[in-house]
């Protein structure tokens, strides 16, 4: 038996960044033949330069938040670890202080033996 | 050693908070033990009689006067004060459930924080988990609760983690590495005397009694169980099945039994709350079958119990079940109907192989999983953590 197994997925950002021109349709002939005409001219000089100027914005955007999630991510590691570092001085400091009291306690002896002595 | 324990405690309706109850006096004979919980005047009397008992506030100043902090984690919402302060002050984990995906679903998704369920999904599979959490925050799909185990802030956290099972230890060690303690620790049982109830049923005495215990969940394969039983007793008469403990309404046995015609052979106890009276109905069976499949790393208290009863045990050979000592369990192939049958048609011809697996089932209790030597093995490994330490 081993660990389960890692999860793959398609980052819903990735399949929807893309903008992309949509036919026109018509039922009737002559009115599809002429919205495509129109279709064909708009698409060529003022559709298709807007949607590349769209999709280079969703791509950037998209990069940029895949970043911050990386960055997210990392640091929430880092903080993790940090918190974990952080307990183990605390566990450290108290087990030193174990050994300072029992120094402590040591010396008073000592010195009440050289006292006494 | 002065240990903070942070755990669900009774009279809180958890497992784990009756392990506490059953462990702490234990433990208290080897260590220093002061109870945190967030209402120390809501839990059980006889343990604010007996222990120290302070509110988690307090420990932010406390802390100083302790080894190290102790905590019992568990995959349910009794976990979720304890969780919030293993974030902030770690220590030793007593990992009771591998997965803890429904408590971390639970505590951030189910009350509206999604943004905490995405930070957990991406801490412990990064962007794709991340996706996933918005996948299913969008309902295009469920919490996987039963894949993803969830686990990693905690593991990462911890300075020690105690688990259940060399599985789970294994599964433990695949994330954390090998620098960092990880202990399987045996589940702590004491057997009990318990009384036959086989005369209140009225069935006779030379029956051969087969039984499930715990709560009847899809994975428990009780209709598998129950399918073999029917079969064999084409072949021998005297059986008879007792199913001990309630049933989840998705696993419908009542439309099974009556398709199977066993509805005479067959009782049902449903819910049994008192532990005395789930030990008579144990120690009524002479064989117990404790299937479970899939496994997510989890010790099965009824089995334990079964064991304690001296029931020799039917269970699949994975996870924490294929650990059990083959003297004392049959190990099935997982989902083998026809290894079933068969190992149930030896236990009900042979009497003599009952009684051994039986006793060897007893002495497995009695060797290894006495209170006693469960809170040993603790301060052996609190310990070790301590002694690791660098200076």
């Amino acid at each position: 038996m081993s660990q389960p197994q890692e999860l793959q997925i398609t980052d819903p950002l990735e399949a929807k960044w893309q903008v992309t021109e949509r036919p026109f349709t018509s039922t009737r002939p002559f009115i599809a033949r002429l919205r495509q005409m129109w279709n064909d001219v708009a698409t060529t000089w003022y559709v298709r330069p807007l949607l590349q100027q769209q999709n280079d914005l969703n791509r950037l955007l998209v990069d940029r938040l895949q970043d911050h999630e990386a960055r997210l991510i990392a640091q929430d590691h880092e903080q993790t670890d940090r918190t974990h570092d952080l307990a183990e001085l605390t566990a450290q400091v108290v087990q030193l202080n174990h050994l300072l009291a029992s120094i402590d306690r040591r010396l008073a002896n000592l010195e009440t033996r050289l006292t006494d002595g | 050693m002065r240990i903070a324990y942070f755990s669900p405690m009774p009279p809180a309706r958890s497992g784990i908070a009756d392990y506490s109850r059953d462990l702490l006096p234990h433990l208290a004979q080897r260590m220093s033990l002061t109870l945190y919980t967030a209402v120390p005047e809501q839990i059980d009397e006889t343990l604010r009689q007996q222990f120290a008992v302070r509110p988690l506030a307090a420990y932010a100043q406390e802390r100083w006067q302790v080894d190290l902090p102790l905590y019992q984690m568990g995959n349910s919402a009794h976990h979720a004060d304890l969780y919030a302060m293993m974030r902030r002050y770690p220590g030793v984990v007593v990992l009771h459930d591998y997965f803890l995906h429904h408590f971390i679903a639970h505590s951030t998704a189910g009350q509206g924080r999604y943004d905490g369920y995405t930070r957990e999904m991406g801490y412990a599979h990064g962007p794709a988990g991340i996706a996933l959490a918005w996948a299913i925050r969008a309902g295009q799909t469920q919490h996987p609760l039963a894949s993803l185990p969830l686990n990693q802030r905690v593991l990462d956290l911890s300075l020690g983690v105690m688990v259940h099972s060399r599985t789970a230890a294994a599964w433990v060690r695949e994330v954390v590495g090998n620098g960092r303690f990880v202990q399987p620790i045996a589940q702590p049982i004491r057997p009990m005397p318990g009384q036959s109830r086989r005369a209140e049923l009225g069935w006779p005495d030379e029956a051969v009694i087969f039984a499930c215990a715990g709560e009847v969940t899809p994975p428990k394969q009780v209709d598998r169980a129950l399918r073999a039983f029917s079969r064999l007793r084409q072949e021998i008469d005297n059986l008879y099945f007792l199913i001990i403990g309630g049933e989840s309404p998705e696993v419908g046995l009542d439309g099974l039994i009556a398709d199977l015609g066993i509805g005479d052979r067959v009782w049902r106890t449903g819910f049994v709350p008192d532990l005395a009276d789930f030990n008579d109905w144990l120690h009524t069976a002479d064989v117990v079958i404790n299937l479970r499949a899939p496994t997510l790393g989890e010790t099965s208290a009824a089995a334990l119990r079964a064991m304690a009863a001296a029931c020799p045990l039917l269970v699949y050979d994975h996870g924490w079940y294929g650990e059990l000592p083959e003297t004392a369990v049959t190990l099935l192939p997982p989902l083998d109907d026809e290894a079933l049958l068969a190992a149930m048609r030896h236990l009900a011809q042979s009497p003599a192989a009952r009684q051994a697996m039986g006793q060897a089932a007893l002495g497995f209790i009695t060797g290894q999983c006495q209170p006693e030597q469960v809170a040993g093995a603790y301060h052996a490994f609190l310990q070790d953590v301590l002694r690791a330490l660098p200076f």
